[in-house]
């Protein structure tokens, strides 16, 4: 190839910004196209509010009664990404420490996967019971299930270095540490990544599910009361603003992602 | 045709130490043996009581069959692996149990794939050993463009690896073993991922940088051409258990080995003796292997 480093850049930066035109252009007209054809479908079909409400009017109450959702919105909010950033750094430490110390990470690692496939709905009320209602309750609750799958992530990164990059940092007699920090982290930031996008996902299904079984505060106790009070277009306002803080932490951990592992092809 | 006979002969060529440098050596292998845990439990014999001297700014290749313990060798050597048997000897100064870790600094290892970190650049590749021995401070910016314009990448310091191709790759991976200024380079097939002729143009690039640097080198390579190229004294290696099959000073005269070396009449006469001797190494391994492995 003829063309020079820099110009290989350019053309790799006009495709990235492309891309990324797509990327926002190409959901946005989705997102519209089904909101669209769920507003045609209840008005022709005559389907009554209380059974699925018109998106239309789901955005006028989401705004209009802002002030209504406004507390629990914050209590959600506030919970779900409190204990996004604890499952974040304990997933990793956690990994750290269990790669390199072979008989504890063989000791625990069973008893943390079976945190992740147990629903933390089910320890939800005993820990209720045991703690009282306070907001770290469910912030404990919401952690203990969104750390383990980043854990696990982690930890596969963390044992699947290659073998030369280890011999490399060997040949240099790095410590430990110093193989951690500049060798292993690095190599395995892509599966910490995928790590943190499942961590986040399962923080929001965890903290709404645990407002469902407990309290009256929150978007997922909200979505309860609503429902039974056939007020749909509230509860899918709620289910809409649930929807916001699972895809910002998403995208969120996205950017991060490109902006921190720039080296991956 | 019994081809053992060829261990330790030395006719064909100028006997070992006889060459331009009569100085004592830098590092010694005193019968050093290397056994691995084998799959079925038992143990792997994989290089059999070596005993090598090397001395100042020589260049010294190993060649040998395929699994022939070259590569472990090499490791041991420096230090990435430990001998189970046979001493070693730094400057004189010996040691029982492989090259230790406060002795690290005195080489610089290359690797078959270039083995670049891609999360860094180039010039932060080069920081590496720097960073972990601790001597990243001022003038390392001065000792990694030196480096670099040795390998001739001086305008490539902020590109990732990836934007590089193979054979400059593994330029920068030459440059970064030589950054914290080592006595000996050691390298692992350094030319072996490389195409043709990126290969040739690479091995002359060597025979440049080590006359350039006049650094100690050893160099495990499958290539008898290589081989004589560069270095000084070649070493060949029988299949394993990998012992020391035939070793001797290459007599092709320093100005005789450039571009034109494939018309010189000595180049021709060791290559068709080298390449007898490597291919009777790799048969007799291939035997060996048919008829169970009597020598692990």
């Amino acid at each position: 190839m003829g063309l020079t480093l820099e110009q290989r850049r350019e053309l790799r930066r006009r495709k990235d910004r492309r891309d990324r035109i797509v990327g926002i252009l190409a959901p946005t007209f989705t997102f519209v196209l089904l909101l669209a054809a769920w507003e045609a479908l209840v008005v022709w079909l005559e389907i009554p509010t209380w059974q699925i409400p018109r998106p239309s009017s789901v955005f006028a109450v989401m705004f209009g009664s802002f002030g209504e959702f406004l507390p629990h919105i914050i209590r959600s909010y506030s919970t779900i990404i409190i204990a996004f950033a604890c499952a974040s750094v304990v997933g990793v430490a956690l990994a750290a420490i269990l790669t390199n110390f072979k008989a504890l990470g063989v000791a625990l690692t069973p008893y943390i996967n079976m945190l992740c496939t147990t629903p933390v709905i089910t320890l939800v009320p005993l820990l209720l019971l045991m703690f009282g209602f306070g907001q770290w309750v469910l912030i404990l609750a919401v952690t203990l299930q969104a750390f383990p799958i980043l854990n696990m992530n982690a930890s596969t990164g963390f044992n699947n270095v290659e073998t030369l990059k280890l011999e490399l940092m060997g040949s240099l007699r790095a410590t430990r540490v110093q193989t951690f920090r500049h060798c292993i982290l690095p190599a395995s930031l892509p599966n910490v990544f995928t790590g943190m996008k499942l961590s986040g996902i399962f923080a929001t299904t965890a903290c709404v599910s645990s407002e469902f079984s407990g309290g009256n505060r929150g978007l997922g106790a909200r979505i309860i009361a609503y429902t039974q009070f056939m007020k749909m277009d509230k509860a899918f306002a709620c289910i809409f603003f649930v929807a916001v803080i699972g895809l910002f932490l998403y995208t969120l951990t996205s950017y991060l992602e490109t902006r921190v592992v720039k080296w991956k092809i | 045709m019994n081809w053992c006979d060829h261990k330790l002969s030395r006719l064909p060529f100028e006997p070992p130490g006889s060459g331009m440098d009569r100085s004592g050596p830098i590092l010694t292998l005193d019968k050093v043996s290397k056994y691995y845990e084998a799959q079925n439990g038992g143990e792997l014999l994989a290089v059999k009581e070596v005993s090598l001297g090397v001395r100042d700014r020589e260049f010294i290749c190993i060649l040998g069959p395929t699994a022939s313990g070259k590569s472990t060798l090499l490791k041991m050597m420096g230090g990435i692996e430990k001998p189970t048997l046979g001493t070693m000897s730094l400057r004189g100064e010996i040691f029982e149990d492989g090259i230790p870790a406060n002795k690290l600094r005195n080489f610089g290892f290359v690797f078959q794939q270039d083995n670049l970190l891609p999360w860094r650049t180039v010039v932060k590749n080069l920081r590496l050993p720097l960073e972990v021995f601790h001597s990243a401070g001022h003038g390392s910016a001065d000792r990694i463009a030196e480096m670099l314009t040795l390998v001739g990448l001086q305008d490539y310091g902020d590109v990732y690896p990836h934007e590089l191709s193979g054979g400059m790759r593994q330029r920068v991976s030459l440059a970064r073993a030589m950054v914290h200024d080592p006595d000996i380079l050691l390298m692992d097939q350094p030319l072996g991922a490389l195409d043709a002729i990126t290969r040739r143009m690479l091995s002359h690039e060597l025979l440049r940088i080590s006359r350039a640097t006049r650094k100690v080198m050893v160099m495990v390579t499958n290539n008898i051409d290589e081989a004589l190229l560069l270095g000084d004294r070649i070493l060949v290696l029988t299949a394993l258990p990998g012992e020391i099959a035939f070793e001797a000073a290459n007599d092709i005269p320093a100005e005789a080995r450039n571009e034109a070396i494939i018309e010189n009449a000595r180049y021709k006469a060791l290559r068709a003796l080298l390449d007898d001797i490597v291919h009777a190494q790799s048969e007799a391994g291939r035997t060996a292997g048919r008829t169970g492995g009597d020598g692990e």
